[in-house]
């Protein structure tokens, strides 16, 4: 089963993705920021990362550039949660190693088309 | 998930309004910014995921005026705190409604307003228009484009695998996907985490531009990507739309396998233009060409193809190629000119040419004129030609009118004798078209009866009309015999003599295929039927053999004498085993092709380079049967080319150098290969003048790369090594070819990769040969097990010409390095328990492998050997590979992992050690 990793400081931001990908099969590991992601991580497998942009702590761009220094994680999708106000940023985003990004506010389905649309 | 996201809204709030006071005290503190921007983000964010869009909407605007602050283009006023107060209360205040329900809340408007004030619309960054508009409305049709992708080296490091890109175009319709591998640098060179792969595709979509741009919306900035509409979109549709993107990749090999073979045979027919074998399989590879486009043409409406598209024309060139060499194949035909094999040689030029069209659905560029004339080709374009069928309804239709109009011409001479002139007119004409439809279905059983009419009529009109009683006979033979023919095209039955294009399977099936970099797909192999049979049947003893064993238990438990069953038992196993190394053989020999599937294309290279280097060559091959794994065959081209490149640049003198040094004018090639203790042997061999080992070795100090001294005490097999070294060459000067000493090197890599070896033999005056030896497979080898310190190595049996125990003072000392000698010849000796560090067991007799790997030879001194093994080798991987002195581990049958030795760097090991 593929392991999702959802990072938001948003509770309910992060039930709802759990929710979606977990209705289609994907095993989700939930995270508060970027901090608590790496905290998380053991080293084992996630197929895909899922990162919202504004956190406090650590936010959704550093989270990109550390997971994109290490080793396990260098060729993991990362797919940056972002609103569409943020053109500049999704270019940081890009830059710093994200693979993709969704446009908040999103449907359900379209989670699902862009997570399918990166993973394998 | 309505519910949570009030609660957390609602415990948001405060926070946002705390953080907005704080901000009225210190409006420059951009941490606090950041805070309310978080704090609206998320609102907005969760609230429309949560489906609370009017919120959200209302939220969005605050949002806006908050990042403008944060980047700084909005000045945190009083205004703009008491705005985000307000949006607070109007926030709480729809979040408190009962419910699901969303409704405007007072004030909500007035707020609303005071930011759209409040935000500059200059300020505003200028957004690009959405990527949903599609550029153009997707028709309601298909549309053909191609698409080239190109992605960043860097590409992977962003997370984004191309495959998935791929994937997703072939979802949006018939993608025709070709990898293009061009910029993929020797192994040495590669950097496993770079995307050196490119990608052509052809689709066919109805969904729009539009939809071909969202597969790629991330990766916009790490790839170059092209996308065009076809030109001819009549044509691409019809074709791509149509055939299988499998089917189209089939029909590319197939015909590139026939190209190589029509080329091969032409060189064959230029030396012998007698040649009868060349002759027909030219012939019929020429025709399988046409017959494999015929039928491709036949699954495709042909009417919406422009004349000039690739096919059509690959069809007609092949058909006019076809008609130029039948008259040289009749009993007693004259024997090829050379202008005939020139212009097969360039039709087959021209033929790759439209493949490759093809594959781009590009229309095909017109002939060369002088092509066009030799072929006797027409200038127009032949109109789209109806599908087979239809096309073989129309010819019996024809050719049944010919036929009745014949037969009355005929019943008319035979009454009479001596018939009106017109009524040889019209059984002439009724002839001619017959011919001409016949031959164009290729028909040979109706064209000869055909001819034959047509000679005795001919003779008869010019003898002035009479047709005698032997004349007459002969054309109602011809007549019946040509009616018999026609009835077998009727009934469509099987017994052509001629070959269709549904029989060319077999002619398929016989030839072994190659594997080309631009096919894509999954690697395939094709597999010879005999080979499959015997894998089958050697299946089938599996099944038998295995019944015994549930017999043998039951014996047991029935209490049967125990060393009775035991007998019993181990003849089961001995057949089982027998079983499996026929099924191993079986298997592997299926990854066995000859070849000659590489050697095919050497003599036409050969032949262009000898012309532009103005030299004579005769080209030999032998043992073009021997079989080698799929995947060294599929590596070992590049080196052989470069040898053979080498060997007649400057492997061979000029033709009048030659004959001043009483050779013949015209310098031999060979390349050659054969079986040798388990290992493939290929060799290059030349007659030219021989390398100069002086020279090589003067050339070396020149360039540094070797001190005098060394250089004086150098023999001449260790001077031919230095041809090896980058950047050395002995050439005179630089040609087109060769000559730049970049090359050797690489050939000697290559080889390595493929735990092969290389070797020069070489004599002043007489020629040069490259031997080339490589292991028959990767996978499975021989070795033996051996014991050295306390651990168990495998030494690869292919590298060991000797084996021997002798006393232990047999072994000398000499300038600190142990030497022996076994059978009158000395050889270095190395411990192999020294070299890895492991306890030496001092004994009074030691057992010693000679070792020949590439040039070097040295004695391998261990333990004791065990026995002979069949290993299979698996690479190291994991960091592993760094250790260069182990081929590989292998899993011996007890479960036990093995290390396999690598004798030609166990042996660099020890040098490197000792300098």
């Amino acid at each position: 089963m593929k392991r999702i990793m959802t990072v938001d400081d948003s509770a309910s931001m992060r039930q709802m993705v759990a929710f979606t990908l977990q209705g289609d099969g994907f095993e989700v590991v939930q995270a508060g920021d970027g901090k608590d992601a790496l905290a998380k991580l053991d080293g084992s497998d996630i197929d895909l990362f899922l990162v919202d942009l504004n956190m406090p702590n650590m936010d959704g761009i550093e989270l990109t550039r550390q997971l994109r220094s290490m080793r396990e994680y260098k060729f993991v999708p990362i797919l940056l949660l972002t609103t569409e106000s943020h053109a500049e940023k999704k270019q940081e985003g890009k830059a710093a190693g994200a693979t993709g990004w969704i446009v908040k506010p999103f449907e359900p389905a379209k989670l699902l088309a862009v997570v399918n649309k990166v993973m394998r | 998930m309505r519910i949570a996201f009030k609660s957390e809204a609602l415990d948001l709030l405060p926070e946002l309004d705390t953080a907005l006071l704080a901000l009225e005290v210190e409006p420059g503190d951009t941490e606090l910014v950041n805070r309310v921007f978080r704090a609206i983000h998320t609102i907005k964010g969760s609230g429309a995921t949560a489906g609370f869009l009017h919120l959200s909407r209302f939220t969005h605007r605050l949002e806006e005026a908050f990042e403008l602050a944060r980047a700084g283009r909005l000045a945190v006023t009083t205004n703009l705190i008491d705005c985000g107060l307000r949006a607070c209360d109007v926030i709480r205040e729809i979040l408190e409604m009962d419910g699901d329900k969303e409704a405007e809340a007072t004030g909500e408007r007035d707020v609303t307003e005071a930011l759209t004030r409040l935000v500059p619309q200059v300020a505003m960054p200028q957004k690009a228009p959405t990527q949903a508009a599609p550029l153009q409305p997707a028709s309601d049709g298909r549309t053909a484009y191609e698409i080239v992708l190109r992605p960043n080296r860097e590409l992977f490091c962003s997370g984004t695998d191309p495959v998935t890109l791929l994937d997703e175009l072939r979802e949006l319709g018939s993608a025709h996907i070709t990898a293009r591998t061009d910029e993929v640098p020797v192994l040495s060179s590669l950097d496993p985490e770079s995307c050196y792969l490119w990608w052509e595709i052809l689709l066919v979509t109805d969904r729009g531009e539009a939809a071909i741009k969202e597969v790629f919306v991330f990766v916009e900035d790490d790839c170059q990507i092209r996308m065009r509409m076809l030109a001819d979109q009549a044509s691409a549709l019809a074709v791509l739309g149509t055939v299988p993107a499998e089917s189209l990749a089939l029909f590319v090999q197939e015909s590139e396998d026939h190209l190589a073979s029509i080329e091969s045979h032409a060189l064959a027919l230029e030396r012998d233009s007698t040649s009868r074998e060349s002759l027909d399989a030219l012939f019929r590879s020429v025709h399988s060409v046409k017959g494999n486009t015929g039928v491709l043409l036949g699954q495709i409406d042909v009417a919406t193809l422009v004349p000039s598209h690739p096919l059509f024309q690959l069809k007609r060139i092949a058909h006019a190629l076809e008609s130029l060499l039948d008259p040289f194949r009749g009993a007693g035909a004259k024997a090829l000119a050379r202008e005939t094999v020139q212009t097969a040689l360039d039709t087959g030029d021209a033929m790759r040419g439209l493949l490759e069209h093809l594959v781009r659905q590009s229309p095909a560029t017109a002939l060369p004129a002088s092509l066009r004339q030799r072929l006797e080709l027409k200038d127009d374009a032949v109109a789209p030609e109806p599908p087979s069928d239809e096309r073989l309804a129309a010819f019996v239709n024809t050719a049944s009118q010919c036929v009745e109009m014949i037969g009355g011409c005929l019943r008319s001479i035979e009454s009479d004798g001596d018939a009106a002139a017109s009524v040889y007119q019209t059984y002439v004409r009724g002839l001619k078209t017959l011919a001409a439809a016949a031959s164009y279905q290729q028909r040979p059983d109706l064209e000869e009866p055909v001819a034959v009419q047509l000679r005795v009529l001919e003779a008869a009109m010019q003898a002035g009309g009479a047709i005698g009683q032997e004349d007459r006979a002969k054309l109602t033979g011809a007549f019946q015999s040509a009616c018999t023919a026609l009835e077998r095209v009727k009934q469509g039955s099987g017994e052509q003599p001629h070959e269709t294009p549904a029989a060319t399977g077999k002619a398929l099936a016989d030839g072994v295929g190659t594997a080309r970099s631009t096919s894509t797909g999954p690697s395939t192999i094709r597999i010879e039927q005999e080979k499959l049979d015997r894998l089958m049947r050697v299946v089938g003893e599996l099944l038998v053999a295995r019944g015994a064993f549930p017999v043998l238990a039951q014996k047991l438990t029935l209490g049967e004498d125990a060393s009775i069953v035991a007998k019993e038992l181990k003849e089961a196993g001995a057949g089982i085993s027998r079983i499996a190394d026929e099924l191993q053989n079986s298997v592997m020999s299926i990854r066995m092709l000859p070849v000659k599937t590489v050697f095919q294309r050497f003599p036409r290279l050969v032949r262009d380079l000898a012309q532009s280097l103005g030299k004579e060559v005769h080209f030999a091959m032998e043992g073009e049967g021997i079989e080698l794994d799929k995947t060294i065959l599929e590596q070992i081209g590049d080196p052989l080319v470069h040898l053979i490149r080498n060997a007649i640049d400057h492997g061979l003198e000029a033709p009048d150098e030659r004959t001043r040094q009483g050779k013949a004018p015209s310098g031999r090639v060979t390349l050659r290969a054969r079986n040798e203790a388990g290992a493939v042997v290929i060799q290059v061999v030349d007659d030219g003048p021989g390398l100069d080992s002086e020279a090589l070795k003067r050339k070396a100090v020149e360039k540094g790369l070797l001190s005098l001294d060394v250089a004086a005490s150098m023999d001449d097999v260790a001077a031919f090594q230095l041809i090896f070294l980058p950047g050395l060459t002995t050439a005179q000067k630089v040609t087109d070819v060769s000559g730049r000493g970049v090359g050797m090197d690489v050939v000697r890599n290559n080889i390595r990769n493929l735990q092969g070896t290389i070797n020069i033999q070489s004599k002043r005056g007489s020629g040069t040969t490259f031997s080339v030896k490589l292991p028959t497979s990767l996978m499975i080898s021989k070795g033996i097990l051996l014991q050295a310190g306390s651990e168990e190595y495998v030494l690869p049996l292919g590298s060991i010409r000797d084996m021997v125990k002798i006393p232990a003072e047999a072994i000398h000392q000499y300038h600190g390095t142990r030497m022996v000698q076994i059978r009158g010849e000395i050889y270095p000796v190395y411990s192999l328990p020294e070299l890895f560090g492991l306890p030496v067991q001092p004994s009074p007799e030691v057992s010693v492998a000679i070792v020949e790997a590439g040039s070097v030879r040295y004695g391998l001194m261990v333990d004791h050997f065990t026995s002979e093994v069949e290993v299979i080798v698996k690479p190291l991987a994991g960091g592993l590979e760094e250790c260069r002195e182990f081929q590989g581990a292998a899993i011996m049958g007890d479960g036990r992992l093995v290390l396999v030795l690598n004798p030609l760097e166990c042996h660099r090991l020890e040098r490197v050690g000792c300098a």
